[in-house]
């Protein structure tokens, strides 16, 4: 008898996805086609890719490939130091918050980071009665390298809190393997560890990718539209109305987030997939 | 040899130690820049200027109500349905699971836009409106908690001799399967809070005053109560993920999407 149901079971699930998800995109899609008038353009494809909005891409880009980078580097290097250690409930305790670090984020990490590197933040002050004034020159927690900071808080934390169960499958035996071959130890990173965490951190790489791009609430907390990343500019073309067909623009730069975020998840998805056999 | 295991070693906590430090030291850096008296001592003013503000109390409120909503429809919506898919058509799980993965393709400032500009007025006239939208933010999450827990439990045997010792279909759902998975159900509730505790794209787009919103409202008004409650909202999405950490063991790799 419950055979024969068949797929009806998910009939509420489906309907509530393509009401709430698949409507708002159908929305995203259709208006980004469009201009004010509601008549079939491409003039917003245009508009994005030129001017302020191909800097937003750019922006964007720069700061989720730079923060992916470094997040990818200081957390393997961060999670492999805790790997290798002895000190196992150290590592148990640094997971657990690393996956409360990875959640943080939005309002109240801006404010803490203000809290902490702004203009009167507690370490510009406690540098200063050292000697160093951070804001001497023309750097701001506000700019570009003052918001990488802030997205390492959450991207370092996500990189250690994926890469850690990799680490911890690395096998003594590959070690033994290789050095009873005659492999040195540079050899033994070079052909055999190298070699096969590459797709993996590619795989990592990409999502820590995807994992900045997305976000918008910390750098509309932190510097108050100041950087035009695309969120940014897409959420005040949204709630301003300078621009005559700014809805429009808004729409088609959320579609080139969504192909942009999603060729990188996918990504990552594929090769996570790849290379999960041999975790086994 | 022994020289180079030596300096691997210390390496190595030199490593470590920088990375806690990196974390640990904002952390206590906000929380004495928020509750310090100015006289070397320490003071809990910024709570109460906090709990004195109308606003942000209302704020507060409306957030926890939005979260008791989309946890209740979160619930509702997927234990029947995850249940189904293990009892009826194990075989759809793959897909239904890739599904509801999409969300998280989406970044949540586009799904806002495009909530924004394909529900009806009169749903968006009310606060309560963000709920479905939190549902799907959450579902990624939600779903793959609630999904782990009934595969860990073997549900189609659990089913068939309870219904083989004379239960009813509601006896059995209710009385043997809900209380093996309370785990799941558990994790799917406190991560669907965490998300909701802290949104912020889906509220500042619709205009709405919940919490997140009203608190960057407030930390342009006076700072020490917005990095107060910054630290102490911090604090209490921790205490929620530590929780979702003891009833979770399995998936280890959680990210909330909605909260960045």
């Amino acid at each position: 008898m419950f055979k024969r149901a068949g797929l009806i079971g998910l009939a509420p699930l489906l309907i509530y996805m393509a009401i709430f998800l698949g409507l708002p995109l159908t929305a995203i899609f259709r208006f980004s086609f469009l201009n004010s008038e509601n008549e079939f353009t491409l003039d917003n494809f245009a508009t994005i890719s030129s001017g302020i909005y191909r800097d937003g891409f750019i922006l964007s880009s720069q700061l989720s490939f730079v923060s992916a980078a470094l997040s990818l580097f200081f957390g393997f290097l961060f999670a492999y130091a805790l790997a290798t250690s002895k000190w196992i409930y150290l590592r148990k305790l640094v997971s657990t918050a690393s996956g409360v670090l990875a959640n943080t984020g939005g309002v109240p990490l801006a404010f803490m980071f203000i809290a902490v590197l702004g203009t009167y933040g507690a370490l510009t002050t406690f540098l200063k009665n050292l000697g160093v004034d951070i804001y001497g020159g023309s750097w701001t927690l506000y700019s570009f390298s003052g918001l990488l900071i802030v997205y390492l808080y959450f991207q370092v934390p996500l990189m250690v809190l994926i890469c850690l169960p990799i680490l911890e499958n690395i096998r003594v035996e590959w070690r033994d393997a290789a050095s009873s071959l005659g492999a040195s130890n540079a050899t033994y990173w070079r052909k055999v560890l190298i070699p096969i965490l590459t797709p993996q951190l590619l795989g990592f790489f990409l999502l820590l990718f995807a994992n900045s791009f997305a976000a918008y609430a910390t750098a509309a907390a932190l510097t108050s539209g100041s950087l035009a990343l695309v969120p940014v500019q897409i959420a005040s073309l949204i709630s301003s109305n300078v621009q005559v067909d700014g809805a429009n623009t808004a729409m088609a730069l959320g579609l080139g987030m969504v192909i942009l975020v999603g060729i990188s998840t996918i990504g990552y998805a594929l090769l996570e997939k790849r290379t999960s056999q041999w975790r086994r | 040899m022994a020289a180079i295991k030596l300096i691997s070693g210390v390496f190595r906590a030199v490593i470590i130690f920088i990375g806690i430090s990196f974390f640990m030291i904002p952390v206590f850096a906000a929380s004495n820049f928020a509750f310090e008296d100015g006289k070397g001592g320490y003071t809990a003013d910024p709570i109460r200027s906090a709990a004195g503000n109308e606003e942000l109390m209302q704020s507060l409120l409306l957030t926890l109500q939005i979260a008791f909503g989309t946890v209740l429809l979160t619930l509702l919506l997927l234990i029947p349905t995850v249940a189904y898919l293990h009892l009826v058509i194990p075989g759809a799980r793959a897909w239904v699971e890739f599904l509801t993965l999409t969300p998280l393709v989406i970044p949540p400032i586009v799904q806002a836009v495009g909530f924004l500009y394909s529900m009806p007025t009169w749903l968006k006239s009310t606060p309560n409106s963000l709920i479905f939208a939190y549902v799907i933010l959450a579902l990624p999450f939600s779903y793959r908690a609630l999904d782990a827990a009934f595969a860990t439990i073997d549900a189609r045997t659990l089913y068939d001799a309870s219904r083989s010792l004379g239960a009813s279909f509601t006896a059995a759902i209710r009385k043997v399967l809900i209380p093996n998975v309370s785990t799941g159900i558990y994790g799917a509730i406190f991560l669907t809070i965490a998300l909701v505790l802290g949104e912020f794209a889906y509220a500042s787009l619709l205009l709405w005053d919940t919490f997140p919103t009203e608190l960057a409202v407030a930390g342009s008004s006076n700072a020490s109560v917005a990095v107060a409650l910054s630290v102490l909202s911090l604090l209490g999405v921790w205490l929620i993920l530590i929780g979702i950490n003891l009833f979770n063991r399995k998936s280890k790799t959680l990210i909330i999407a909605g909260a960045k």
